[in-house]
């Protein structure tokens, strides 16, 4: 029951309907439809403040493809230097079958991730005017975004070719976005005007670590990019600028791949535990009954084992007086072979490697097993749990390389082979190979060729090397050995384990399909 | 007291077009109820029926005896009945209209009963299907005036000649008609009437009659719900509902609620899920205990949903909980207990098969055996398990979950005050020991009366949920029992577990927890505004809060290794493997509040009747998440991140806020319960679009025709009812429930993956992307034709709907046209189209014959999507091209399996013939080297080899087209007894790797693959019908390439529900103490027929690596004080 009186209850109604009515239109307000990510920072603040800046560049740098991460295999396993044990590495077969078409190439992400990072590059140089701060540290960031953008170009360069230049961030609505391939020259002269631009800011810049872009990286970066284009007196002074701006060589060949931080390298991506990992160990480290077991991944062919030399004559072992003796296959041999494969007795994670039948990682035709009766020991971490996430750097660019690249320019330029030669033995020499002596243009290329295949070895140059040099479809490159041996461990010589196929369009890749049809004005590489 | 101020003295008649319009609200749908009043006035009897039904009472004063006592009480009675019991004995006569009733004195006619004396008395008694006396129905002599009423007990007299029909008519049962026979006695048993003008569906803000409803509107009462004894309520809607489409694809404990989609798919972005609304607010049907529930309705066409504007373009989902009613308190008790088990598990082979099979793909590969007659036998004979095992791998880790819910209910009302309140306690387990599932409700549903004029409600609800699991996942689990060969062991002779074991995976691999809170509330005010009948204002908070708190401890574990050689067992332990244990946690912070103010008019001139509404509602909410992790842990015992290593923490966070709000409408008008117009339409503007397009105005008009009120039909004996529904409307979608990315209008850069910097850890900045302020709404489009029809007293009733809905305006990735040297995250723009055509019809019938009463409802849907653009570009083969064909057929592109090569020579011609085709020497058919028992695919283009170009898109897609239910139902005394099945079809499947190949990654083999095509000495294929390919130890790239072969038909039909139950007779019940009693036995999944043996057909997961599905058995009981 209630008490209400009448006239009471209506004013309380009256009352109440007002309040509600002026509720109900003063909430129209829609103000609290306006918000913003909560998490965000607005453009024009990051290109004032250097640390915002250099972080912003550190997602260009991170989008580098490094090759841990190709799709579980190696690079590598696509030149004869490497054999991956599994075959569902797709994109790795594609390469060994010849089977790469515009629609599959494993590259075809290369290029809208490439021009992703042009584009954010392109917005920084527009911006970086605006930045503020110690002149030093302004040039350096100024200096890397050159240099990254000289690296994106040279990658798809030796990639797909020339190009489109795309050197300002294009407007959705206004710019013409059917840009045209630019040539493969203008293409280089684009990322050498980015290098030498990169090379101005960096001389006058502060340190910084390999991770980020040094004067003597975008120098090195600079030789190799000439030197690829045959443009080898400009490369062999390229690479000499760099060779002074750096410190020298590590002393220890294996270590340069497993620390961060060794003076050699020029050029790198780091990782750490747990922010950042890659998985290279897990999928290179051999199949094993034992405690190593892992997926199998990338192993060394018979056929790079046989160009370590020995390490007393320096000579190859079928060449007479070399020292090598077939029933003790893997004694006296340069000593980057040891640092490089995992053989029938070498040690490992504190067990004996078995490759022979029966073995605890033997060699099998199915399965994970190695496929050549080799394991990858360089670029692994031996004291780390495969299963775990991987730390170990990726080096894009080390000093070795440089000597190299400077003595292959000094050598096709013809010009100067007494000079290739002392830059091969500063190599040679670091890894207590006696040195080479001069010889004809000819002579010191097969040198040449033999030493960066022996140093530069899983470092993805061979792949690359193999095209630049028309060797692709040499029937020695395209047949792959494996070790034979009985169960006893005694060497039976070597038999073919696979022979690969090769076309003339393979030196260089197809523009990606998807790419073709949404811009008329490409054409496609030959063959493709 | 309400009724009170009406105790005016005008006339009946005057009465029938009052202006005072009563407003029915959605508490009062129930038209049934109940009480138990000892020696009370009238007066106190009619406030009772007042308060439960809303039924006003309008009467002469002086007529009535308000002060008359009385002891009266109902049981789920209907007003009718109630009436009549009232009434019984006096000269008080009552009309119902509407929701008013009218109370006035019969005029007796006593010359009508004393002249006729010579006619032969008919006698009976008239009950309804259970067996209840009915009282106060009403029996006429068909072709006469005569006529009389059933008293208290049923019983009724009249005088009639042989011949003569008599017909009895009640309100909410059938009319039934018998005809005299020489018998005196006629017992008669009404049936309650299925298509009762009287059902009242919860429709958006409100409810209205079902034959008024203009809209496609799908409803379940929770009866059926409570039927299904299922841990979740999505689960249970399957197959009860036309056109709602239900994929369970998990029967992980609390993991096992079915996706829910609105007539299949209309859209190519996300979930395609529809707005769910419990008690008007947006909440998951997760949050409300089965038995809480008062109804469920889903609006289909735009009509019906539009009110609810940019949430509604996949349909809405309506449910309410129950709330206060009679004085008598009503205590409920439900509970079942339940065993479950996988519905389906691979029929994997035995190791002595699985070696027979390992032999013949060596030798098919050309690799020696691996294994010996002499070895074959042992794992046959198994004298040697250690070394020749023959593993279970499912039978020896999987056992039986259990299933156990308790709910306790209290419902009740006095003087201004209703109250609901429950408790319900559901705990499973799985069917592995460490998975298992715990959930606590609470309810508590107010009502109060303030005065005439305002009432106010309070809603307060919550549910806790406790999740348990072994740290390792449940695919790492599933996917070990789907892959590991029974040649491996699982538990050595010495008891201990080997490396390959999973028991390892399930007991010691550390724990996962969830433990989720989730606390609802509710306040409304509801003024009706004096002296402007049918105005009320009303204003709704409701205020959601979420805390989640996420733990997974994985913990390494000690296996043992068996040296086969030397026979010796070692253990390997985490130390000896270097492995420590890890920690991660996580906090999950949520709020919700909606805030929404309704104004309502109606009123009624006449035979017209009219209402409008008008709806403000902005909801804002925010999410607070942050999550940590360590490794490398010092021992295992203590479980938290001091035990870490601090070198290794991990730890993030992010923060969401959302906001949105709608300006809705509604105006409605209804002339002679015949014609019927709505309109309804919303303004909305949402957080996610720029100030420029953030608004989207999204009307719906809509029609019905009542023919059956027309005068050429109302007097028809076949058709009770029969109503055209027509539909037109738009509605919106902002992405928000497609998960689109938000703020799309601003370009700004957030903190990204880490960047190591000289061995220092720093972070990266990327854009968010290209700022768009230009993109807003997907908008879909629905027609909607639908017709009503009840037949022979409700004999068969049939509801047809058929709806053309266009979506558009998609929001959707540019990319597809933009080259990629632009360079940037292109923004979505609002650019596909996809239509969607379909229709459902759902049959009733409902009888009885003797004492048996049986129903029977079968519902069918069918929606089939097409993408009309998707800015696809133009060259595009049309083999591949997404266009045209449906939304999830679209992406599985593949081969053309053309069965299996069944000679070389076969190979030969096709290679031969690729060479003359092509011109090339080298070209062969088909590329990897194919051999007879291998796939051979179709060469689509004709060009004589197969490659990249002849892939076309294969099959259908994961969803469903085709739903249906069939629900079968009777009783017989005090049995109950329902089954109902459950089918989807036009689906499919594609099947790989662990479900699909043999020796997949050196795993198992299925009975399927004794169907595989053997190899002759000849290397040709011997048995023609093989029904797989030639086996291979290695991954056989021939076979295992995306083709229509590893496609299989998806379509099923299950039975979903049975149940048999018994309610104790009332004499029983009665000295029990109790008003009802009922136990039952329920089965759930019993069977499925489909196409797909060896994995449920529901499988989300094409390997297999899921939680299966499970079937399960429930021993139930209801009971209520």
């Amino acid at each position: 029951m209630f008490n209400y009186k009448i006239e009471e209850m209506m004013k309380n109604i009256k009352i109440v309907t007002i309040l509600l009515f002026g509720i109900l239109f003063s909430s129209c307000n829609d103000d609290f439809l306006e918000l913003e990510p909560l998490d965000a920072i607005a453009q024009d603040k990051i290109f004032k403040d250097p640390g915002l800046a250099a972080t912003y560049l550190n997602k260009v740098y991170s989008g580098i493809p490094n090759g841990f991460n190709r799709g579980w295999y190696m690079l590598d396993a696509a030149s004869d230097d490497g054999e991956n044990a599994y075959s569902w590495a797709g994109s790795n077969s594609r390469f060994n079958t010849s089977s790469i078409t515009s629609s599959n190439s494993p590259f075809n992400g290369l290029w809208n991730n490439s021009y992703r990072q042009i584009r954010r590059l392109n917005i920084f140089i527009a911006n970086y005017d605006l930045l503020e701060g110690d002149i030093k540290e302004v040039n350096r960031l100024k200096g890397e975004a050159h240099f990254l953008r000289g690296f994106y170009y040279a990658e798809m360069l030796k990639t797909y070719g020339g190009v489109p230049l795309i050197s300002t961030a294009q407007d959705l609505e206004t710019d013409d976005l059917l840009v045209a391939r630019n040539s493969r020259v203008e293409t280089t002269d684009f990322v050498v005007a980015d290098l030498n631009e990169a090379a101005n800011f960096l001389s006058n810049a502060t340190d910084a670590s390999a991770s980020r872009a040094s004067l003597a990286g975008t120098l090195a970066l600079k030789g190799r990019v000439l030197l690829y284009e045959g443009r080898y007196t400009e490369s062999a002074t390229a690479s000499a600028a760099a060779i002074a701006a750096a410190d020298g060589l590590d002393s220890d060949y294996q270590k340069i791949f497993l620390e961060d931080g060794t003076k050699e390298v020029l050029f790198d991506m780091q990782f750490k535990d747990p922010d950042k990992g890659h998985w290279g160990n897990l999928f290179n480290t051999m199949k094993s009954t034992g405690s190593i077991s892992g997926w199998g991944g990338t192993g060394p062919t018979q056929n790079l084992v046989d160009e370590y030399e020995m390490q007393v004559s320096g000579k190859m072992i079928d060449e007479a007086g070399s020292g090598y003796d077939a029933a003790n296959p893997y004694d006296g041999r340069d000593p980057r072979f040891y640092a490089t494969v995992l053989y029938d007795g070498a040690a490992w994670k504190g067990q004996t490697i078995r490759t022979r039948p029966t073995g605890s990682e033997h060699i099998d035709t199915s399965g994970d097993w190695t496929k050549t009766g080799y394991g990858l020991k360089k670029l692994i971490q031996e004291d780390r749990a495969h299963g775990d996430l991987s730390i170990q750097h990726w080096v894009f660019i080390r000093l070795g390389e440089v000597y190299l690249n400077q003595a292959e320019a000094l050598i096709e330029a013809n010009t100067n082979l007494s000079g290739a030669v002392t830059a091969i033995n500063m190599v040679r020499q670091r890894s207590q190979m006696p040195d080479i002596v001069i010889g004809t243009q000819s002579e010191l290329r097969a040198k040449l060729r033999h030493e960066r295949r022996v140093e530069l070895a899983f470092e993805e140059h061979r792949f690359w090397d193999i095209r630049r040099w028309g060797i692709g479809g040499d029937p020695e490159v395209l047949t792959i050995y494996k070790v034979d041996m009985d169960a006893a461990g005694t060497h039976l010589g070597k038999s073919v384990w696979e022979t690969r196929n090769w076309n003339a369009k393979d030196v260089i890749f197809p523009i990606p399909q998807g790419e073709m049809d949404k811009n008329s004005n490409l054409t496609q590489n030959p063959g493709y | 007291m309400k009724f009170k101020h009406l105790k005016m003295k005008i006339s009946v008649f005057l009465l029938f077009f009052s202006i005072f319009q009563i407003t029915a609200s959605s508490g009062f749908s129930q038209v049934k109820m109940d009480f138990a009043l000892k020696n009370v006035t009238l007066d106190r009897v009619l406030e009772e029926i007042n308060s439960q039904t809303g039924y006003k009472f309008f009467f002469k004063e002086q007529v009535i005896d308000l002060e008359r006592k009385m002891s009266i009480t109902a049981n789920k009675e209907y007003i009718h009945t109630v009436l009549s019991k009232l009434f019984m004995g006096t000269t008080v006569k009552f009309d119902i209209l509407k929701k008013q009733i009218v109370l006035t004195t019969i005029i007796t006619k006593p010359k009508e009963i004393s002249v006729e004396i010579q006619k032969n008395t008919v006698k009976g008694v008239v009950t309804d299907k259970g067996g209840n006396f009915l009282p106060g129905v009403n029996i006429i002599v068909v072709g006469t005036t005569k006529g009389t009423q059933s008293d208290f007990d049923g019983n009724y007299s009249i005088e009639a000649n042989k011949g003569d029909v008599l017909e009895f008519s009640y309100v909410g049962m059938k009319t039934t008609r018998i005809i005299v026979s020489d018998a005196n006695v006629n017992n008669v048993k009404l049936e309650e009437d299925a298509a009762s003008l009287e059902e009242i569906v919860v429709i958006g803000y409100g409810t209205q009659k079902k034959t008024n409803l203009t809209g496609s509107v799908s409803a379940i009462k929770s009866e059926d719900i409570v039927k299904n004894s299922t841990s979740n309520i999505s689960s249970a809607l399957s197959g009860r509902l036309a056109g709602l489409v239900t994929v369970q694809s998990s029967g992980e404990p609390g993991k096992n609620q079915s996706s829910l989609r609105i007539r299949g798919v209309s859209s190519i972005n996300g979930s395609g899920s529809p707005l769910v609304l419990v008690d008007g607010i947006a909440r998951s049907l997760n949050a409300v205990n089965s038995n809480d529930i008062e109804s469920i309705t889903v609006l289909k066409d735009a009509a019906a949903a539009s009110i609810y504007g940019m949430r509604a373009a996949n349909g809405v989902i309506l449910l309410t909980t129950k709330r206060g009613g009679s004085k008598t308190p009503v205590v409920s008790y439900n509970s079942y207990y339940g065993v479950e088990k996988a519905t389906r598990m691979p029929d994997f082979l035995n190791s002595f098969d699985y070696g027979t099979l390992l032999n013949e793909a060596n030798i098919n590969d050309g690799t020696p055996a691996a294994y010996t007659p002499d070895e074959l036998q042992k794992f046959k004979n198994g004298s040697d398990p250690d070394r020749y095992p023959n593993t279970d791998w499912i039978g020896e880790t999987l056992g039986t979950g259990t299933i156990q819910s308790h709910d306790l209910s209290l419902r009740g009302g006095y003087e201004k005050v209703k109250y609901f309140t429950s408790l319900g306690y559901l705990t499973q387990d799985g069917i592995y020991a460490t998975s298992g599932y715990k959930k606590y409700n609470f309810r508590t549903n107010i009502d109060v009366e303030v005065n005439n004029n305002i009432d106010v409600q309070a809603d307060f609800s919550g549910y806790y949920e406790d999740y348990k699991s072994p740290a390792s996942s449940t695919g790492t689990i599933f996917s070990g029992l789907m892959r590991t060969p029974p040649t491996e062991v699982n538990k050595y002779s010495n008891g201990e577990y080997s490396d390959k074991s999973l028991h390892q995976e399930i007991y010691d691999s550390g724990y996962g927890i969830r433990k989720d809170f989730t606390f609802q509330s509710k306040l409304v005010l509801n003024i009706k505004v004096p002296f402007i009948e049918g105005l009320s204002l009303t204003t709704q908070v409701a205020y959601d809060r979420f805390a989640g708190r996420r733990k997974n401890f994985t913990t390494p574990f000690t296996y043992t290794l068996f040296d086969a050689a030397t026979g010796d067992f070692s253990s390997s332990t985490p130390s000896d493997r270097g492995e420590t244990a890890s920690l991660s946690e996580s906090s999950d912070q949520r709020s919700l509040l909606t805030v929404e103010q309704i104004v309502d008019y109606k009123k009624t001139i006449g035979l017209h009747e009219f209402g409008a509404k008008f709806i403000y509602s902005k909801t804002e909410s925010r999410r607070d998440y942050l999550d940590a992790k360590r490794s490398n842990f010092v021992g295992t015992t203590v479980d938290f991140f001091t035990a870490g290593d601090a070198e290794t923490r991990e730890n993030n966070n992010f923060a969401v806020e959302t906001g949105i709000v709608g300006y809705a409408g509604r105006l409605n008008y209804a002339y002679d319960e015949k014609y019927f117009v709505e309109f309804n339409g919303r303004y909305d503007g949402s957080y996610r679009f720029d100030k420029s397009s953030r608004y989207g105005f999204f009307p719906s008009l809509s029609a019905a025709w009542r023919i059956s009120q027309e005068d050429f039909l109302s007097g028809s004996d076949i058709i009770d009812n029969l109503k055209l529904r027509l539909s037109y409307g738009k509605l919106g979608n902002d992405g928000e429930r497609d998960n689109l990315p938000a703020f799309r209008h601003f370009s700004v850069y957030t903190f990204n993956e880490s960047f190591i910097d000289d061995g220092s850890v720093t972070k990266t900045l990327s854009s968010s992307g290209i700022a768009d302020k230009s993109t807003t709404w997907e908008k879909a489009e629905t027609y909607n034709v639908g017709i009503d029809l009840s037949l022979w007293n409700g004999l068969l009733s049939v509801e047809a709907d058929m709806f053309y809905k266009r979506t558009s305006d998609i929001l959707t990735t540019q990319s597809l046209q933009v080259p990629g040297s632009f360079g940037g995250n292109l923004p979505l723009k609002n650019i596909g189209t996809v239509d969607n055509k379909g229709f459902e019809v759902v049959l009733g019938h409902n009888n009885t014959v003797g004492e048996v009463s049986y129903h029977a409802n079968f519902n069918f849907g069918f929606a089939r999507n097409k993408v009309i653009d998707i800015a696809e570009a133009a060259d595009v083969d049309d083999r591949i091209k997404r266009t045209g064909r449906s939304v999830g057929a679209s992406s599985r592109i593949g081969w053309e399996a053309a069965g299996l090569f069944m000679n070389q020579s076969e190979i030969d011609a096709l290679n031969a013939n690729a060479v003359t085709q092509t011109g090339d020497a080298g070209a062969v058919y088909q590329a990897q080297n194919p051999k007879p028992g291998d796939i051979k695919y179709s060469d689509l283009n004709g060009d004589g080899v197969v490659n990249s170009e002849d892939r076309t898109i294969i099959g259908f897609g994961n969803v469903p087209e085709i739903n249906y239910g069939l629900n079968l139902g009777a009783e017989y005394k005090n049995f109950d007894f329902s089954i109902l099945f459950q089918g989807a079809a036009n689906f499919d499947m594609y099947l790989s790797n662990e479900a699909a190949w043999a020796f997949f990654n050196g795993g198992k083999v299925f009975g399927d693959h004794l169907g595989r095509a053997q190899i002759g000495t000849d290397g040709n294929v011997i048995n023609q019908d093989a029904t797989y390919p030639r086996l291979s130890i290695s991954s056989n790239s021939v076979n295992e390439r995306t083709s229509s072969y590893w496609i299989k038909s998806g379509d099923y039909v299950r039975l979903k529900n049975i149940e048999l139950g018994y309610t104790l007779p009332k004499s029983l019940m009665n000295k029990m103490g109790v008003s009802h009693f009922r136990i039952y036995v329920n089965g759930r999944n019993l069977y499925t027929w489909s196409d797909i043996k060896h994995l449920d057909p529901e499988n989300p997961q094409s390997r297999g690596w899921f939680y299966p599905q499970q079937k399960v058995f429930n021993l139930g009981v209801n009971v209520q004080l």
